[in-house]
This record gives C-alpha cells, structure tokens and sequence, in this order.
C-alpha cells in the first residue's frame, strides 16, 4: 500500500504525547542511528551504541532508518572525515593521549586509531545533538501523521492483530 | 503497567538479539578469520569449519586451505586440522597473540578444484625467474677428450711423419735403378765383347783382307777391357754408398722410435674432477634445484602484502601508536607431508616467531622441522626480515634417506648404474638478499653401482675390468658442493673423489692401450724396414755378384781376343 503522507499541523493533543518525557524517544532514536550510521560497523562502538538505542528506549524504527540514511551519508563524507580523524589523530599533542588509551583494555577494539572510525566519531559527536534537536522539532511537528499512517497500514495492523510483536517500538 | 511493558519487550528484543549473535557467532568468526587471512595472504582462504572455547580461548579451525596467490590453480597450504590458543590479555588490548598453535596434517602445494584467485585482488606482476644452476669449471670443457685414444688418431705406419719407410722406399728406388742400369752395362759388355769375338774370328779366318781392321779391332777391345774395369772399380764403389744408404736407413729408424716414444706419452688424460662433474652434475643439480626451491618457497611463496599484491583497502588508515604486528604467533605445532630428494616424508616440528608483519616483531622467525621416523630429517632455519636486507639461514642435516635407482654420466659415452641406495645429507646455506652462499654434502652410502657403458675410445675389456673391480670395491660416494651466486641462478662448484677413482683405471688403460700400440707400431717399422733393408741387400749381393760373375767371363775372352790380334804390328800378316 503506498504511503499517503498529507502534512497538516497537529493539533494540541496530539502534541501532547511528545512533551511528556525528558529525551524524546523518536528523536533520540534519530540521533543515535545517526551515529550508528555514521562510525565504521566492524568496530566495538558499533554494538555498544546499537544495546545503547535498545536501552534508552528510544524508537527502534526511527534509529532503523536514521542508521540506513546515514551509513550512506557517511559514505559520502569519508573523504572529509578520514582527513579529520587523521588531523586529530597524527596531533603530536594529542599522541600522549591517545598512546595512554591504546594501552587501556578494549579501547584499541573500538577502532579509534583509523582515521575513518576516528573522523566519523568526531563528526557523529559534532552532530548528535543538532540531530536530535532537528528531529524533534520536525517529529513535535510530523509525528501524529506518522503514527497515525503507520497505524493504519495494513502490515502494521497485521503485526498487531496478530500479537507477533507487541508494541516492539516506542512510538508515544 | 505500559512502560514495563515496553522496557521488557526490549529487554527480550535485546536478549533475542544477542542469541542471535551467539548462535551465529561461529560463522561470523568463520568470515571474520577468512576476511583476515585473505587479506593476510592475498589469496583465497577457505575454512570448512570453526569452533571456540571462550573458557580456554581457543579457536579450532578444521580442513583449512589457503590457496596460492601465484598460482591459483593450486594451495599454498592445506591443514586438515588447527587450533590456535589466544592470550587473551592481550587480546582486550586487540593483540592476537597466538601463545601455542597446532597444524595437523599440513600438505604444500596440493591441487585445487577451482581458481584460488580474489576477484577483487590485484596480483602484482612478479619477474620470473628461470632456475638455473651454473657449474663453475674454469677448465671444464664437458667431455674429456679421449679421441686420442681412437684408432684414426693413433699412429700408423702409414704415416707420413714416419722417416724409416720412407727412406727405404727412396732407397730401395734409387738401387733398383743401379741394379738395371749395372746389368744393362753388363750385359751391353757381354754383347760387346761377343761382337768382337765375331769380328776378331772374321778377321783371323781371312786376315789378309781384313788386316786394315785390326786397329780398330785394337782399340775396340783395349776399350772393352778397360770398360769392364772401370765397371768393377764402380761395383766397389757402389758397396760403400750402399752401406751409407744402410746407415741412412738406420738413422731413420732411430728418429721414428723417438716419434714413437714421444707419441706414447699423452698429455690429454682424463682428469679426476672433470670425470666427477660429468658423472655427478646432473644429480647434483636435481637435489641443488629441489634444495633452492623450498629456500625459495620459504622466502617467497609466504606472500607479503606490499610486494605481492594490492591489499583490500578498508575504510580509511589505521595509525600505528605500537610499532608491533598484527598477529604474532609465538609457536606453532606443525605436522605434515613433504617431498625430498623423490621421497615423500612426514615432518614435526615447530615455527616460533612468526607474524603478519616481520619487520616490526622483535624476534626473526624459527623453523625448527624434523623428519619422522623413517625419514630423520633435521631442518633448522632462521628467517629474519627485521633489516632493510632479508637474511635467512638454512641448515639441514638428513642422516639417511633412501633413494630410488638411477644413471650417472653421459650414455653411450660412460654411464654407471647406480641402485637404490641411503643418501646423507648436511647442508648449510645463508641468504643474504636474493644472494646465496654455503656449501651442500651428499653422502651416499650402501651403493651398489655397476658400469653400464663405456665408449671404446675410453677403453676397452681390460678398462671395464678394472673399472669394475674399483666399483666392487667402492660403498659411498661423497660429493661435496659450493653454492654461490643468486638464488635465482646460483653457481655451483663440485667436488668428488669418484672422478678420481675412474680417471686413474682409464688413463691407465688409455697408456696401456697407447704402449701396446706403439710396441706394435715399433714392431712392424722393424719388421718392415728390417725386411725392405734385408731384400735390398740380398738384391745388391744377387746384383753386383751377377754383374761381376758377367764383367768376370768376359776378361778371359777379352785376353785371348787381345793374343789373337797381336799390338805388334810386324807379326800382322803382310799385305800383297
């Protein structure tokens, strides 16, 4: 069934639902599937932040998409951030630094001293709150039609009639 | 009572998740390790299956095959089984060091059912290099000559150098042409005379008419008498230049026996070591070739990801805080299938030190091989590339191994066979760069070798015998080889006490076959000559005898021609 989005602005309560918790769970699920996508998969920041988005009960479907979105940015950038992470990286004030956390257990798994791993960390870091701040600004806007479309889909609607997955996202 | 909800159904998400994790963890550790040794070795891996022990850190890897990145159609390695212990506190610091690891079963170079190559790896063009090994023999010029020895090389009494019957034949000429141009004179006299007798008989049954002829008849006769002396002083004469023609002759004879004697001595003998390498190079070269083939195959066929090929590129670099490799792997057990010298042998042993990046690890890389049972075979190596030039030691020591069957030297010219027989070995070979030097001992022991062929013009019956003899007496054969040059074309020097032992019995025979050749030749000059001077002689007594037999009957019929008519000319009859 394809999709048909009409963007109208929500009433207020619908809005109502998306103020009433401290980290909005759909913009935090935004923001970190932007760095899910974003930082190199073959290194240990990679489960770390994906148990990260399980427990903070952020929105599973959101963190889905933002990842896929920006593992493709990320692609895109990696001139830009290989150049980054390779600026911080080879900075002799910094090598102390990072020769005290080479040494420390687990660290080297995480991968910080290739300069893409490094560059895009630096640049998820850079972008996580601006990326959540976004996201919840569009979401406060967009949600309820999101969630109301999503609702009305005839898989969605399968999914729960069939209690297969009871309620697996946290859409408010 | 909804926010429980929630927390719990990730909670359960989470828990699904991470059993998915474990159960796939298997596979997933199956790409991770060929992902990384394909990466390491710039060829095809493939693992039929992997299991772990997180308890004990241990990874168990079973009918591992690692395909050749040269040539993909076969496996630079097959292990059937491996397991591979991790520090594991160097592990939380993603070191993998390898504390003990076992290879079972290991086979080189086995064939593969399909290409080995990567699709996405570039192999870098490698110079081929053509194996050859050069034998140094400054004075080696491949087969001794012994053509001196053959039959249209020997001196014959044909030959023109010979003086003896040459002269004779000059002589023999010279006197036959005296002997006719004496008996014609003779015989010329004989007819004189007899005209004379004639004329003297006419002359006295009418000598009243023929009285004006006997002055002439005078003169004709005094002439007669007077050519016959001369012919007997000539006769006299002729003896003495027929005994200076006799010591011409024996002075040829003289100088033809030297000719002789020079021509028995021999400079062109067959030298021992020149023999040796004819006898030994080949074999020499198939062991030396096989040797500096697995130099070569430790040195080059472990592939070096910056020499041999374009590695994967991964997402960006990786900058090095610790100068340090990989993955090191401080021991490994190894046990395996290899080929030596035609023989296929099991091995043990242990490899320590080895690691992805050798120039960074502290320590070179140690082999440390030993045959099995049957075949006790002793490989120690060192392989250190911790310097800007590559420096490998090999030392291989092989007790006894046995060896099939097989020829020695040239056929058709001198071949031995040899039987099966036990091979010892010591080689000690250093590497520096792609040059190589040491030295190589093969010891054969326990041979039995019989003389297959010999070329006639090496020897005959007597030589084979003697050959023979020295071969029954003979139980190893040593050959001891200098190895230098590059490893692509490494010289070899050889040396060998067998050469020696088979130069001796053929120049022996070689003198032996020239002194009976120059008796013979010396022989058949005297029987010749002696023979030639002999029936000159007898000719030269027959012949002078003859004329002076002839010039004597003639003197009588010459004296009473000369009373017949009287030189007084009142006692000639008066003329009416």
């Amino acid at each position: 069934m394809a999709l048909n989005i009409r963007l109208r602005r929500p009433g207020n309560h619908e809005r109502q639902g998306f103020e009433r918790e401290l980290w909005n769970p759909w913009a935090l699920g935004c923001a970190l599937g932007m760095c899910i996508g974003l930082i190199p998969k073959d290194t240990l920041i990679f489960p770390v932040l994906v148990i990260a988005l399980f427990i903070s009960m952020s929105s599973l479907w959101s963190g889905l998409f933002s990842s896929l979105a920006f593992a493709g940015v990320s692609y895109l950038l990696d001139g830009l951030t290989q150049k980054l992470g390779a600026l911080v990286l080879t900075s002799e004030k910094l090598e102390p630094f990072w020769l005290a956390v080479y040494d420390l257990p687990l660290i080297p798994w995480t991968g910080f001293s290739n300069t893409a791993v490094m560059g895009n960390t630096i640049l998820a870091l850079i972008l996580f709150y601006p990326c959540y701040r976004l996201s919840y600004i569009f979401i406060r806007a967009y949600g309820p039609y999101f969630d109301r479309m999503i609702k009305q889909n005839r898989v969605y609607r399968f999914i729960v009639s069939r209690d297969v997955v009871a309620r697996v996202e946290g859409l408010p | 009572m909804k926010k429980w909800r929630r927390v719990l159904s990730r909670l359960g998400l989470l828990l699904f998740l991470l059993l998915l994790i474990w159960v796939g963890s298997r596979p997933l550790l199956k790409i991770g390790l060929i992902h990384s040794l394909q990466a390491m070795t710039g060829a095809k891996v493939e693992i039929d299956t992997v299991d772990f022990s997180l308890r004990e850190g241990k990874i168990f890897l079973y009918q591992v095959e690692i395909s050749n990145p040269k040539s993909p159609m076969s496996n630079l390695l097959q292990v059937r089984a491996a397991s591979i212990q991790l520090d594991p506190k160097r592990l939380l610091h993603r070191e993998f060091v390898i504390e003990d690891a076992t290879l079972e079963q290991i086979q080189f170079g086995t064939p593969r059912a399909r290409s080995g190559r990567l699709q996405m790896q570039t192999i870098r063009a490698q110079p081929e290099h053509k194996r050859e090994i050069e034998v140094i023999n400054q004075s080696f010029n491949g087969i001794p000559d012994v053509s001196a020895n053959s039959s249209s090389k020997l001196l014959q009494i044909s030959d023109d150098r010979f003086q003896a019957a040459r002269t004779v034949h000059e002589v023999r000429s010279k006197w036959d042409r005296y002997f006719r141009q004496l008996r014609e004179e003779a015989f010329a006299i004989q007819h004189a005379v007899r005209e004379c007798e004639k004329s003297v008989s006419l002359i006295s049954n009418n000598p009243l008419r023929d009285v004006h002829r006997y002055r002439d008849m005078i003169i004709e006769i005094s002439e007669l008498r007077k050519s016959i002396e001369e012919r007997r002083g000539n006769v006299h004469s002729l003896k003495t230049q027929f005994e200076a023609d006799q010591r011409l002759i024996d002075a040829a004879m003289k100088r033809d026996r030297q000719l002789i004697e020079a021509n028995t001595r021999t400079s062109n003998s067959v030298d021992g070591r020149h023999l040796s390498e004819l006898l030994l190079t080949d074999q020499s070269t198939d062991l030396v070739e096989e040797f500096v083939s697995w130099i070569h195959w430790f040195r080059d066929k472990l592939p070096d990801p910056e020499a041999d090929f374009l590695p994967i590129k991964g997402r960006g670099h990786n900058v090095l805080f610790r100068q340090q490799p990989r993955i090191v792997f401080e021991k490994i057990n190894l046990n395996g299938y290899g080929r030596l010298a035609s023989t296929n042998f099991s091995f043990y042993g242990e490899l320590y030190d080895a690691s992805t990046n050798p120039n960074l690890h502290t320590r070179p890389l140690r082999i440390q091989l030993r045959g099995s049972a049957e075949t006790e075979i002793v490989l120690d190596a060192t392989l250190d590339r911790r310097g800007a030039i590559p420096q490998d030691t090999f030392n291989l020591q092989i007790p006894s191994i046995k060896v099939d069957s097989s020829t020695l030297g040239i056929a058709e010219y001198l071949q031995f066979n040899l039987a099966p027989c036990d091979l010892a070995v010591v080689m000690d070979l250093k590497c520096t760069g792609d040059q190589i030097s040491g030295s190589l001992q093969m010891q054969k022991k326990n041979v039995a070798i019989t003389l297959e062929q010999i070329h006639a013009q090496m020897g005959d019956q007597a030589t084979r015998k003697v050959i023979d003899e020295q071969l029954a007496k003979l139980d190893e054969i040593t050959v001891d080889i200098e190895l230098n040059g590059s490893i692509a074309k490494p010289t070899m020097r050889l040396r060998s006490d067998l050469g020696q032992l088979f130069a001796q019995a053929i120049n022996d025979s070689s003198e032996r076959i020239r002194q009976q050749h120059a008796r013979g030749l010396s022989d058949e000059l005297d029987r010749v000559v002696t023979s030639e001077v002999a029936s000159l002689d007898r000719e030269f007594s027959l012949h002078i005898n003859e004329v002076l037999a002839v010039l004597a009957d003639e003197m009588p019929i010459i004296s009473r021609l000369e009373e017949q008519i009287p030189k007084d000319t009142e006692r000639w009859p008066k003329m009416r």
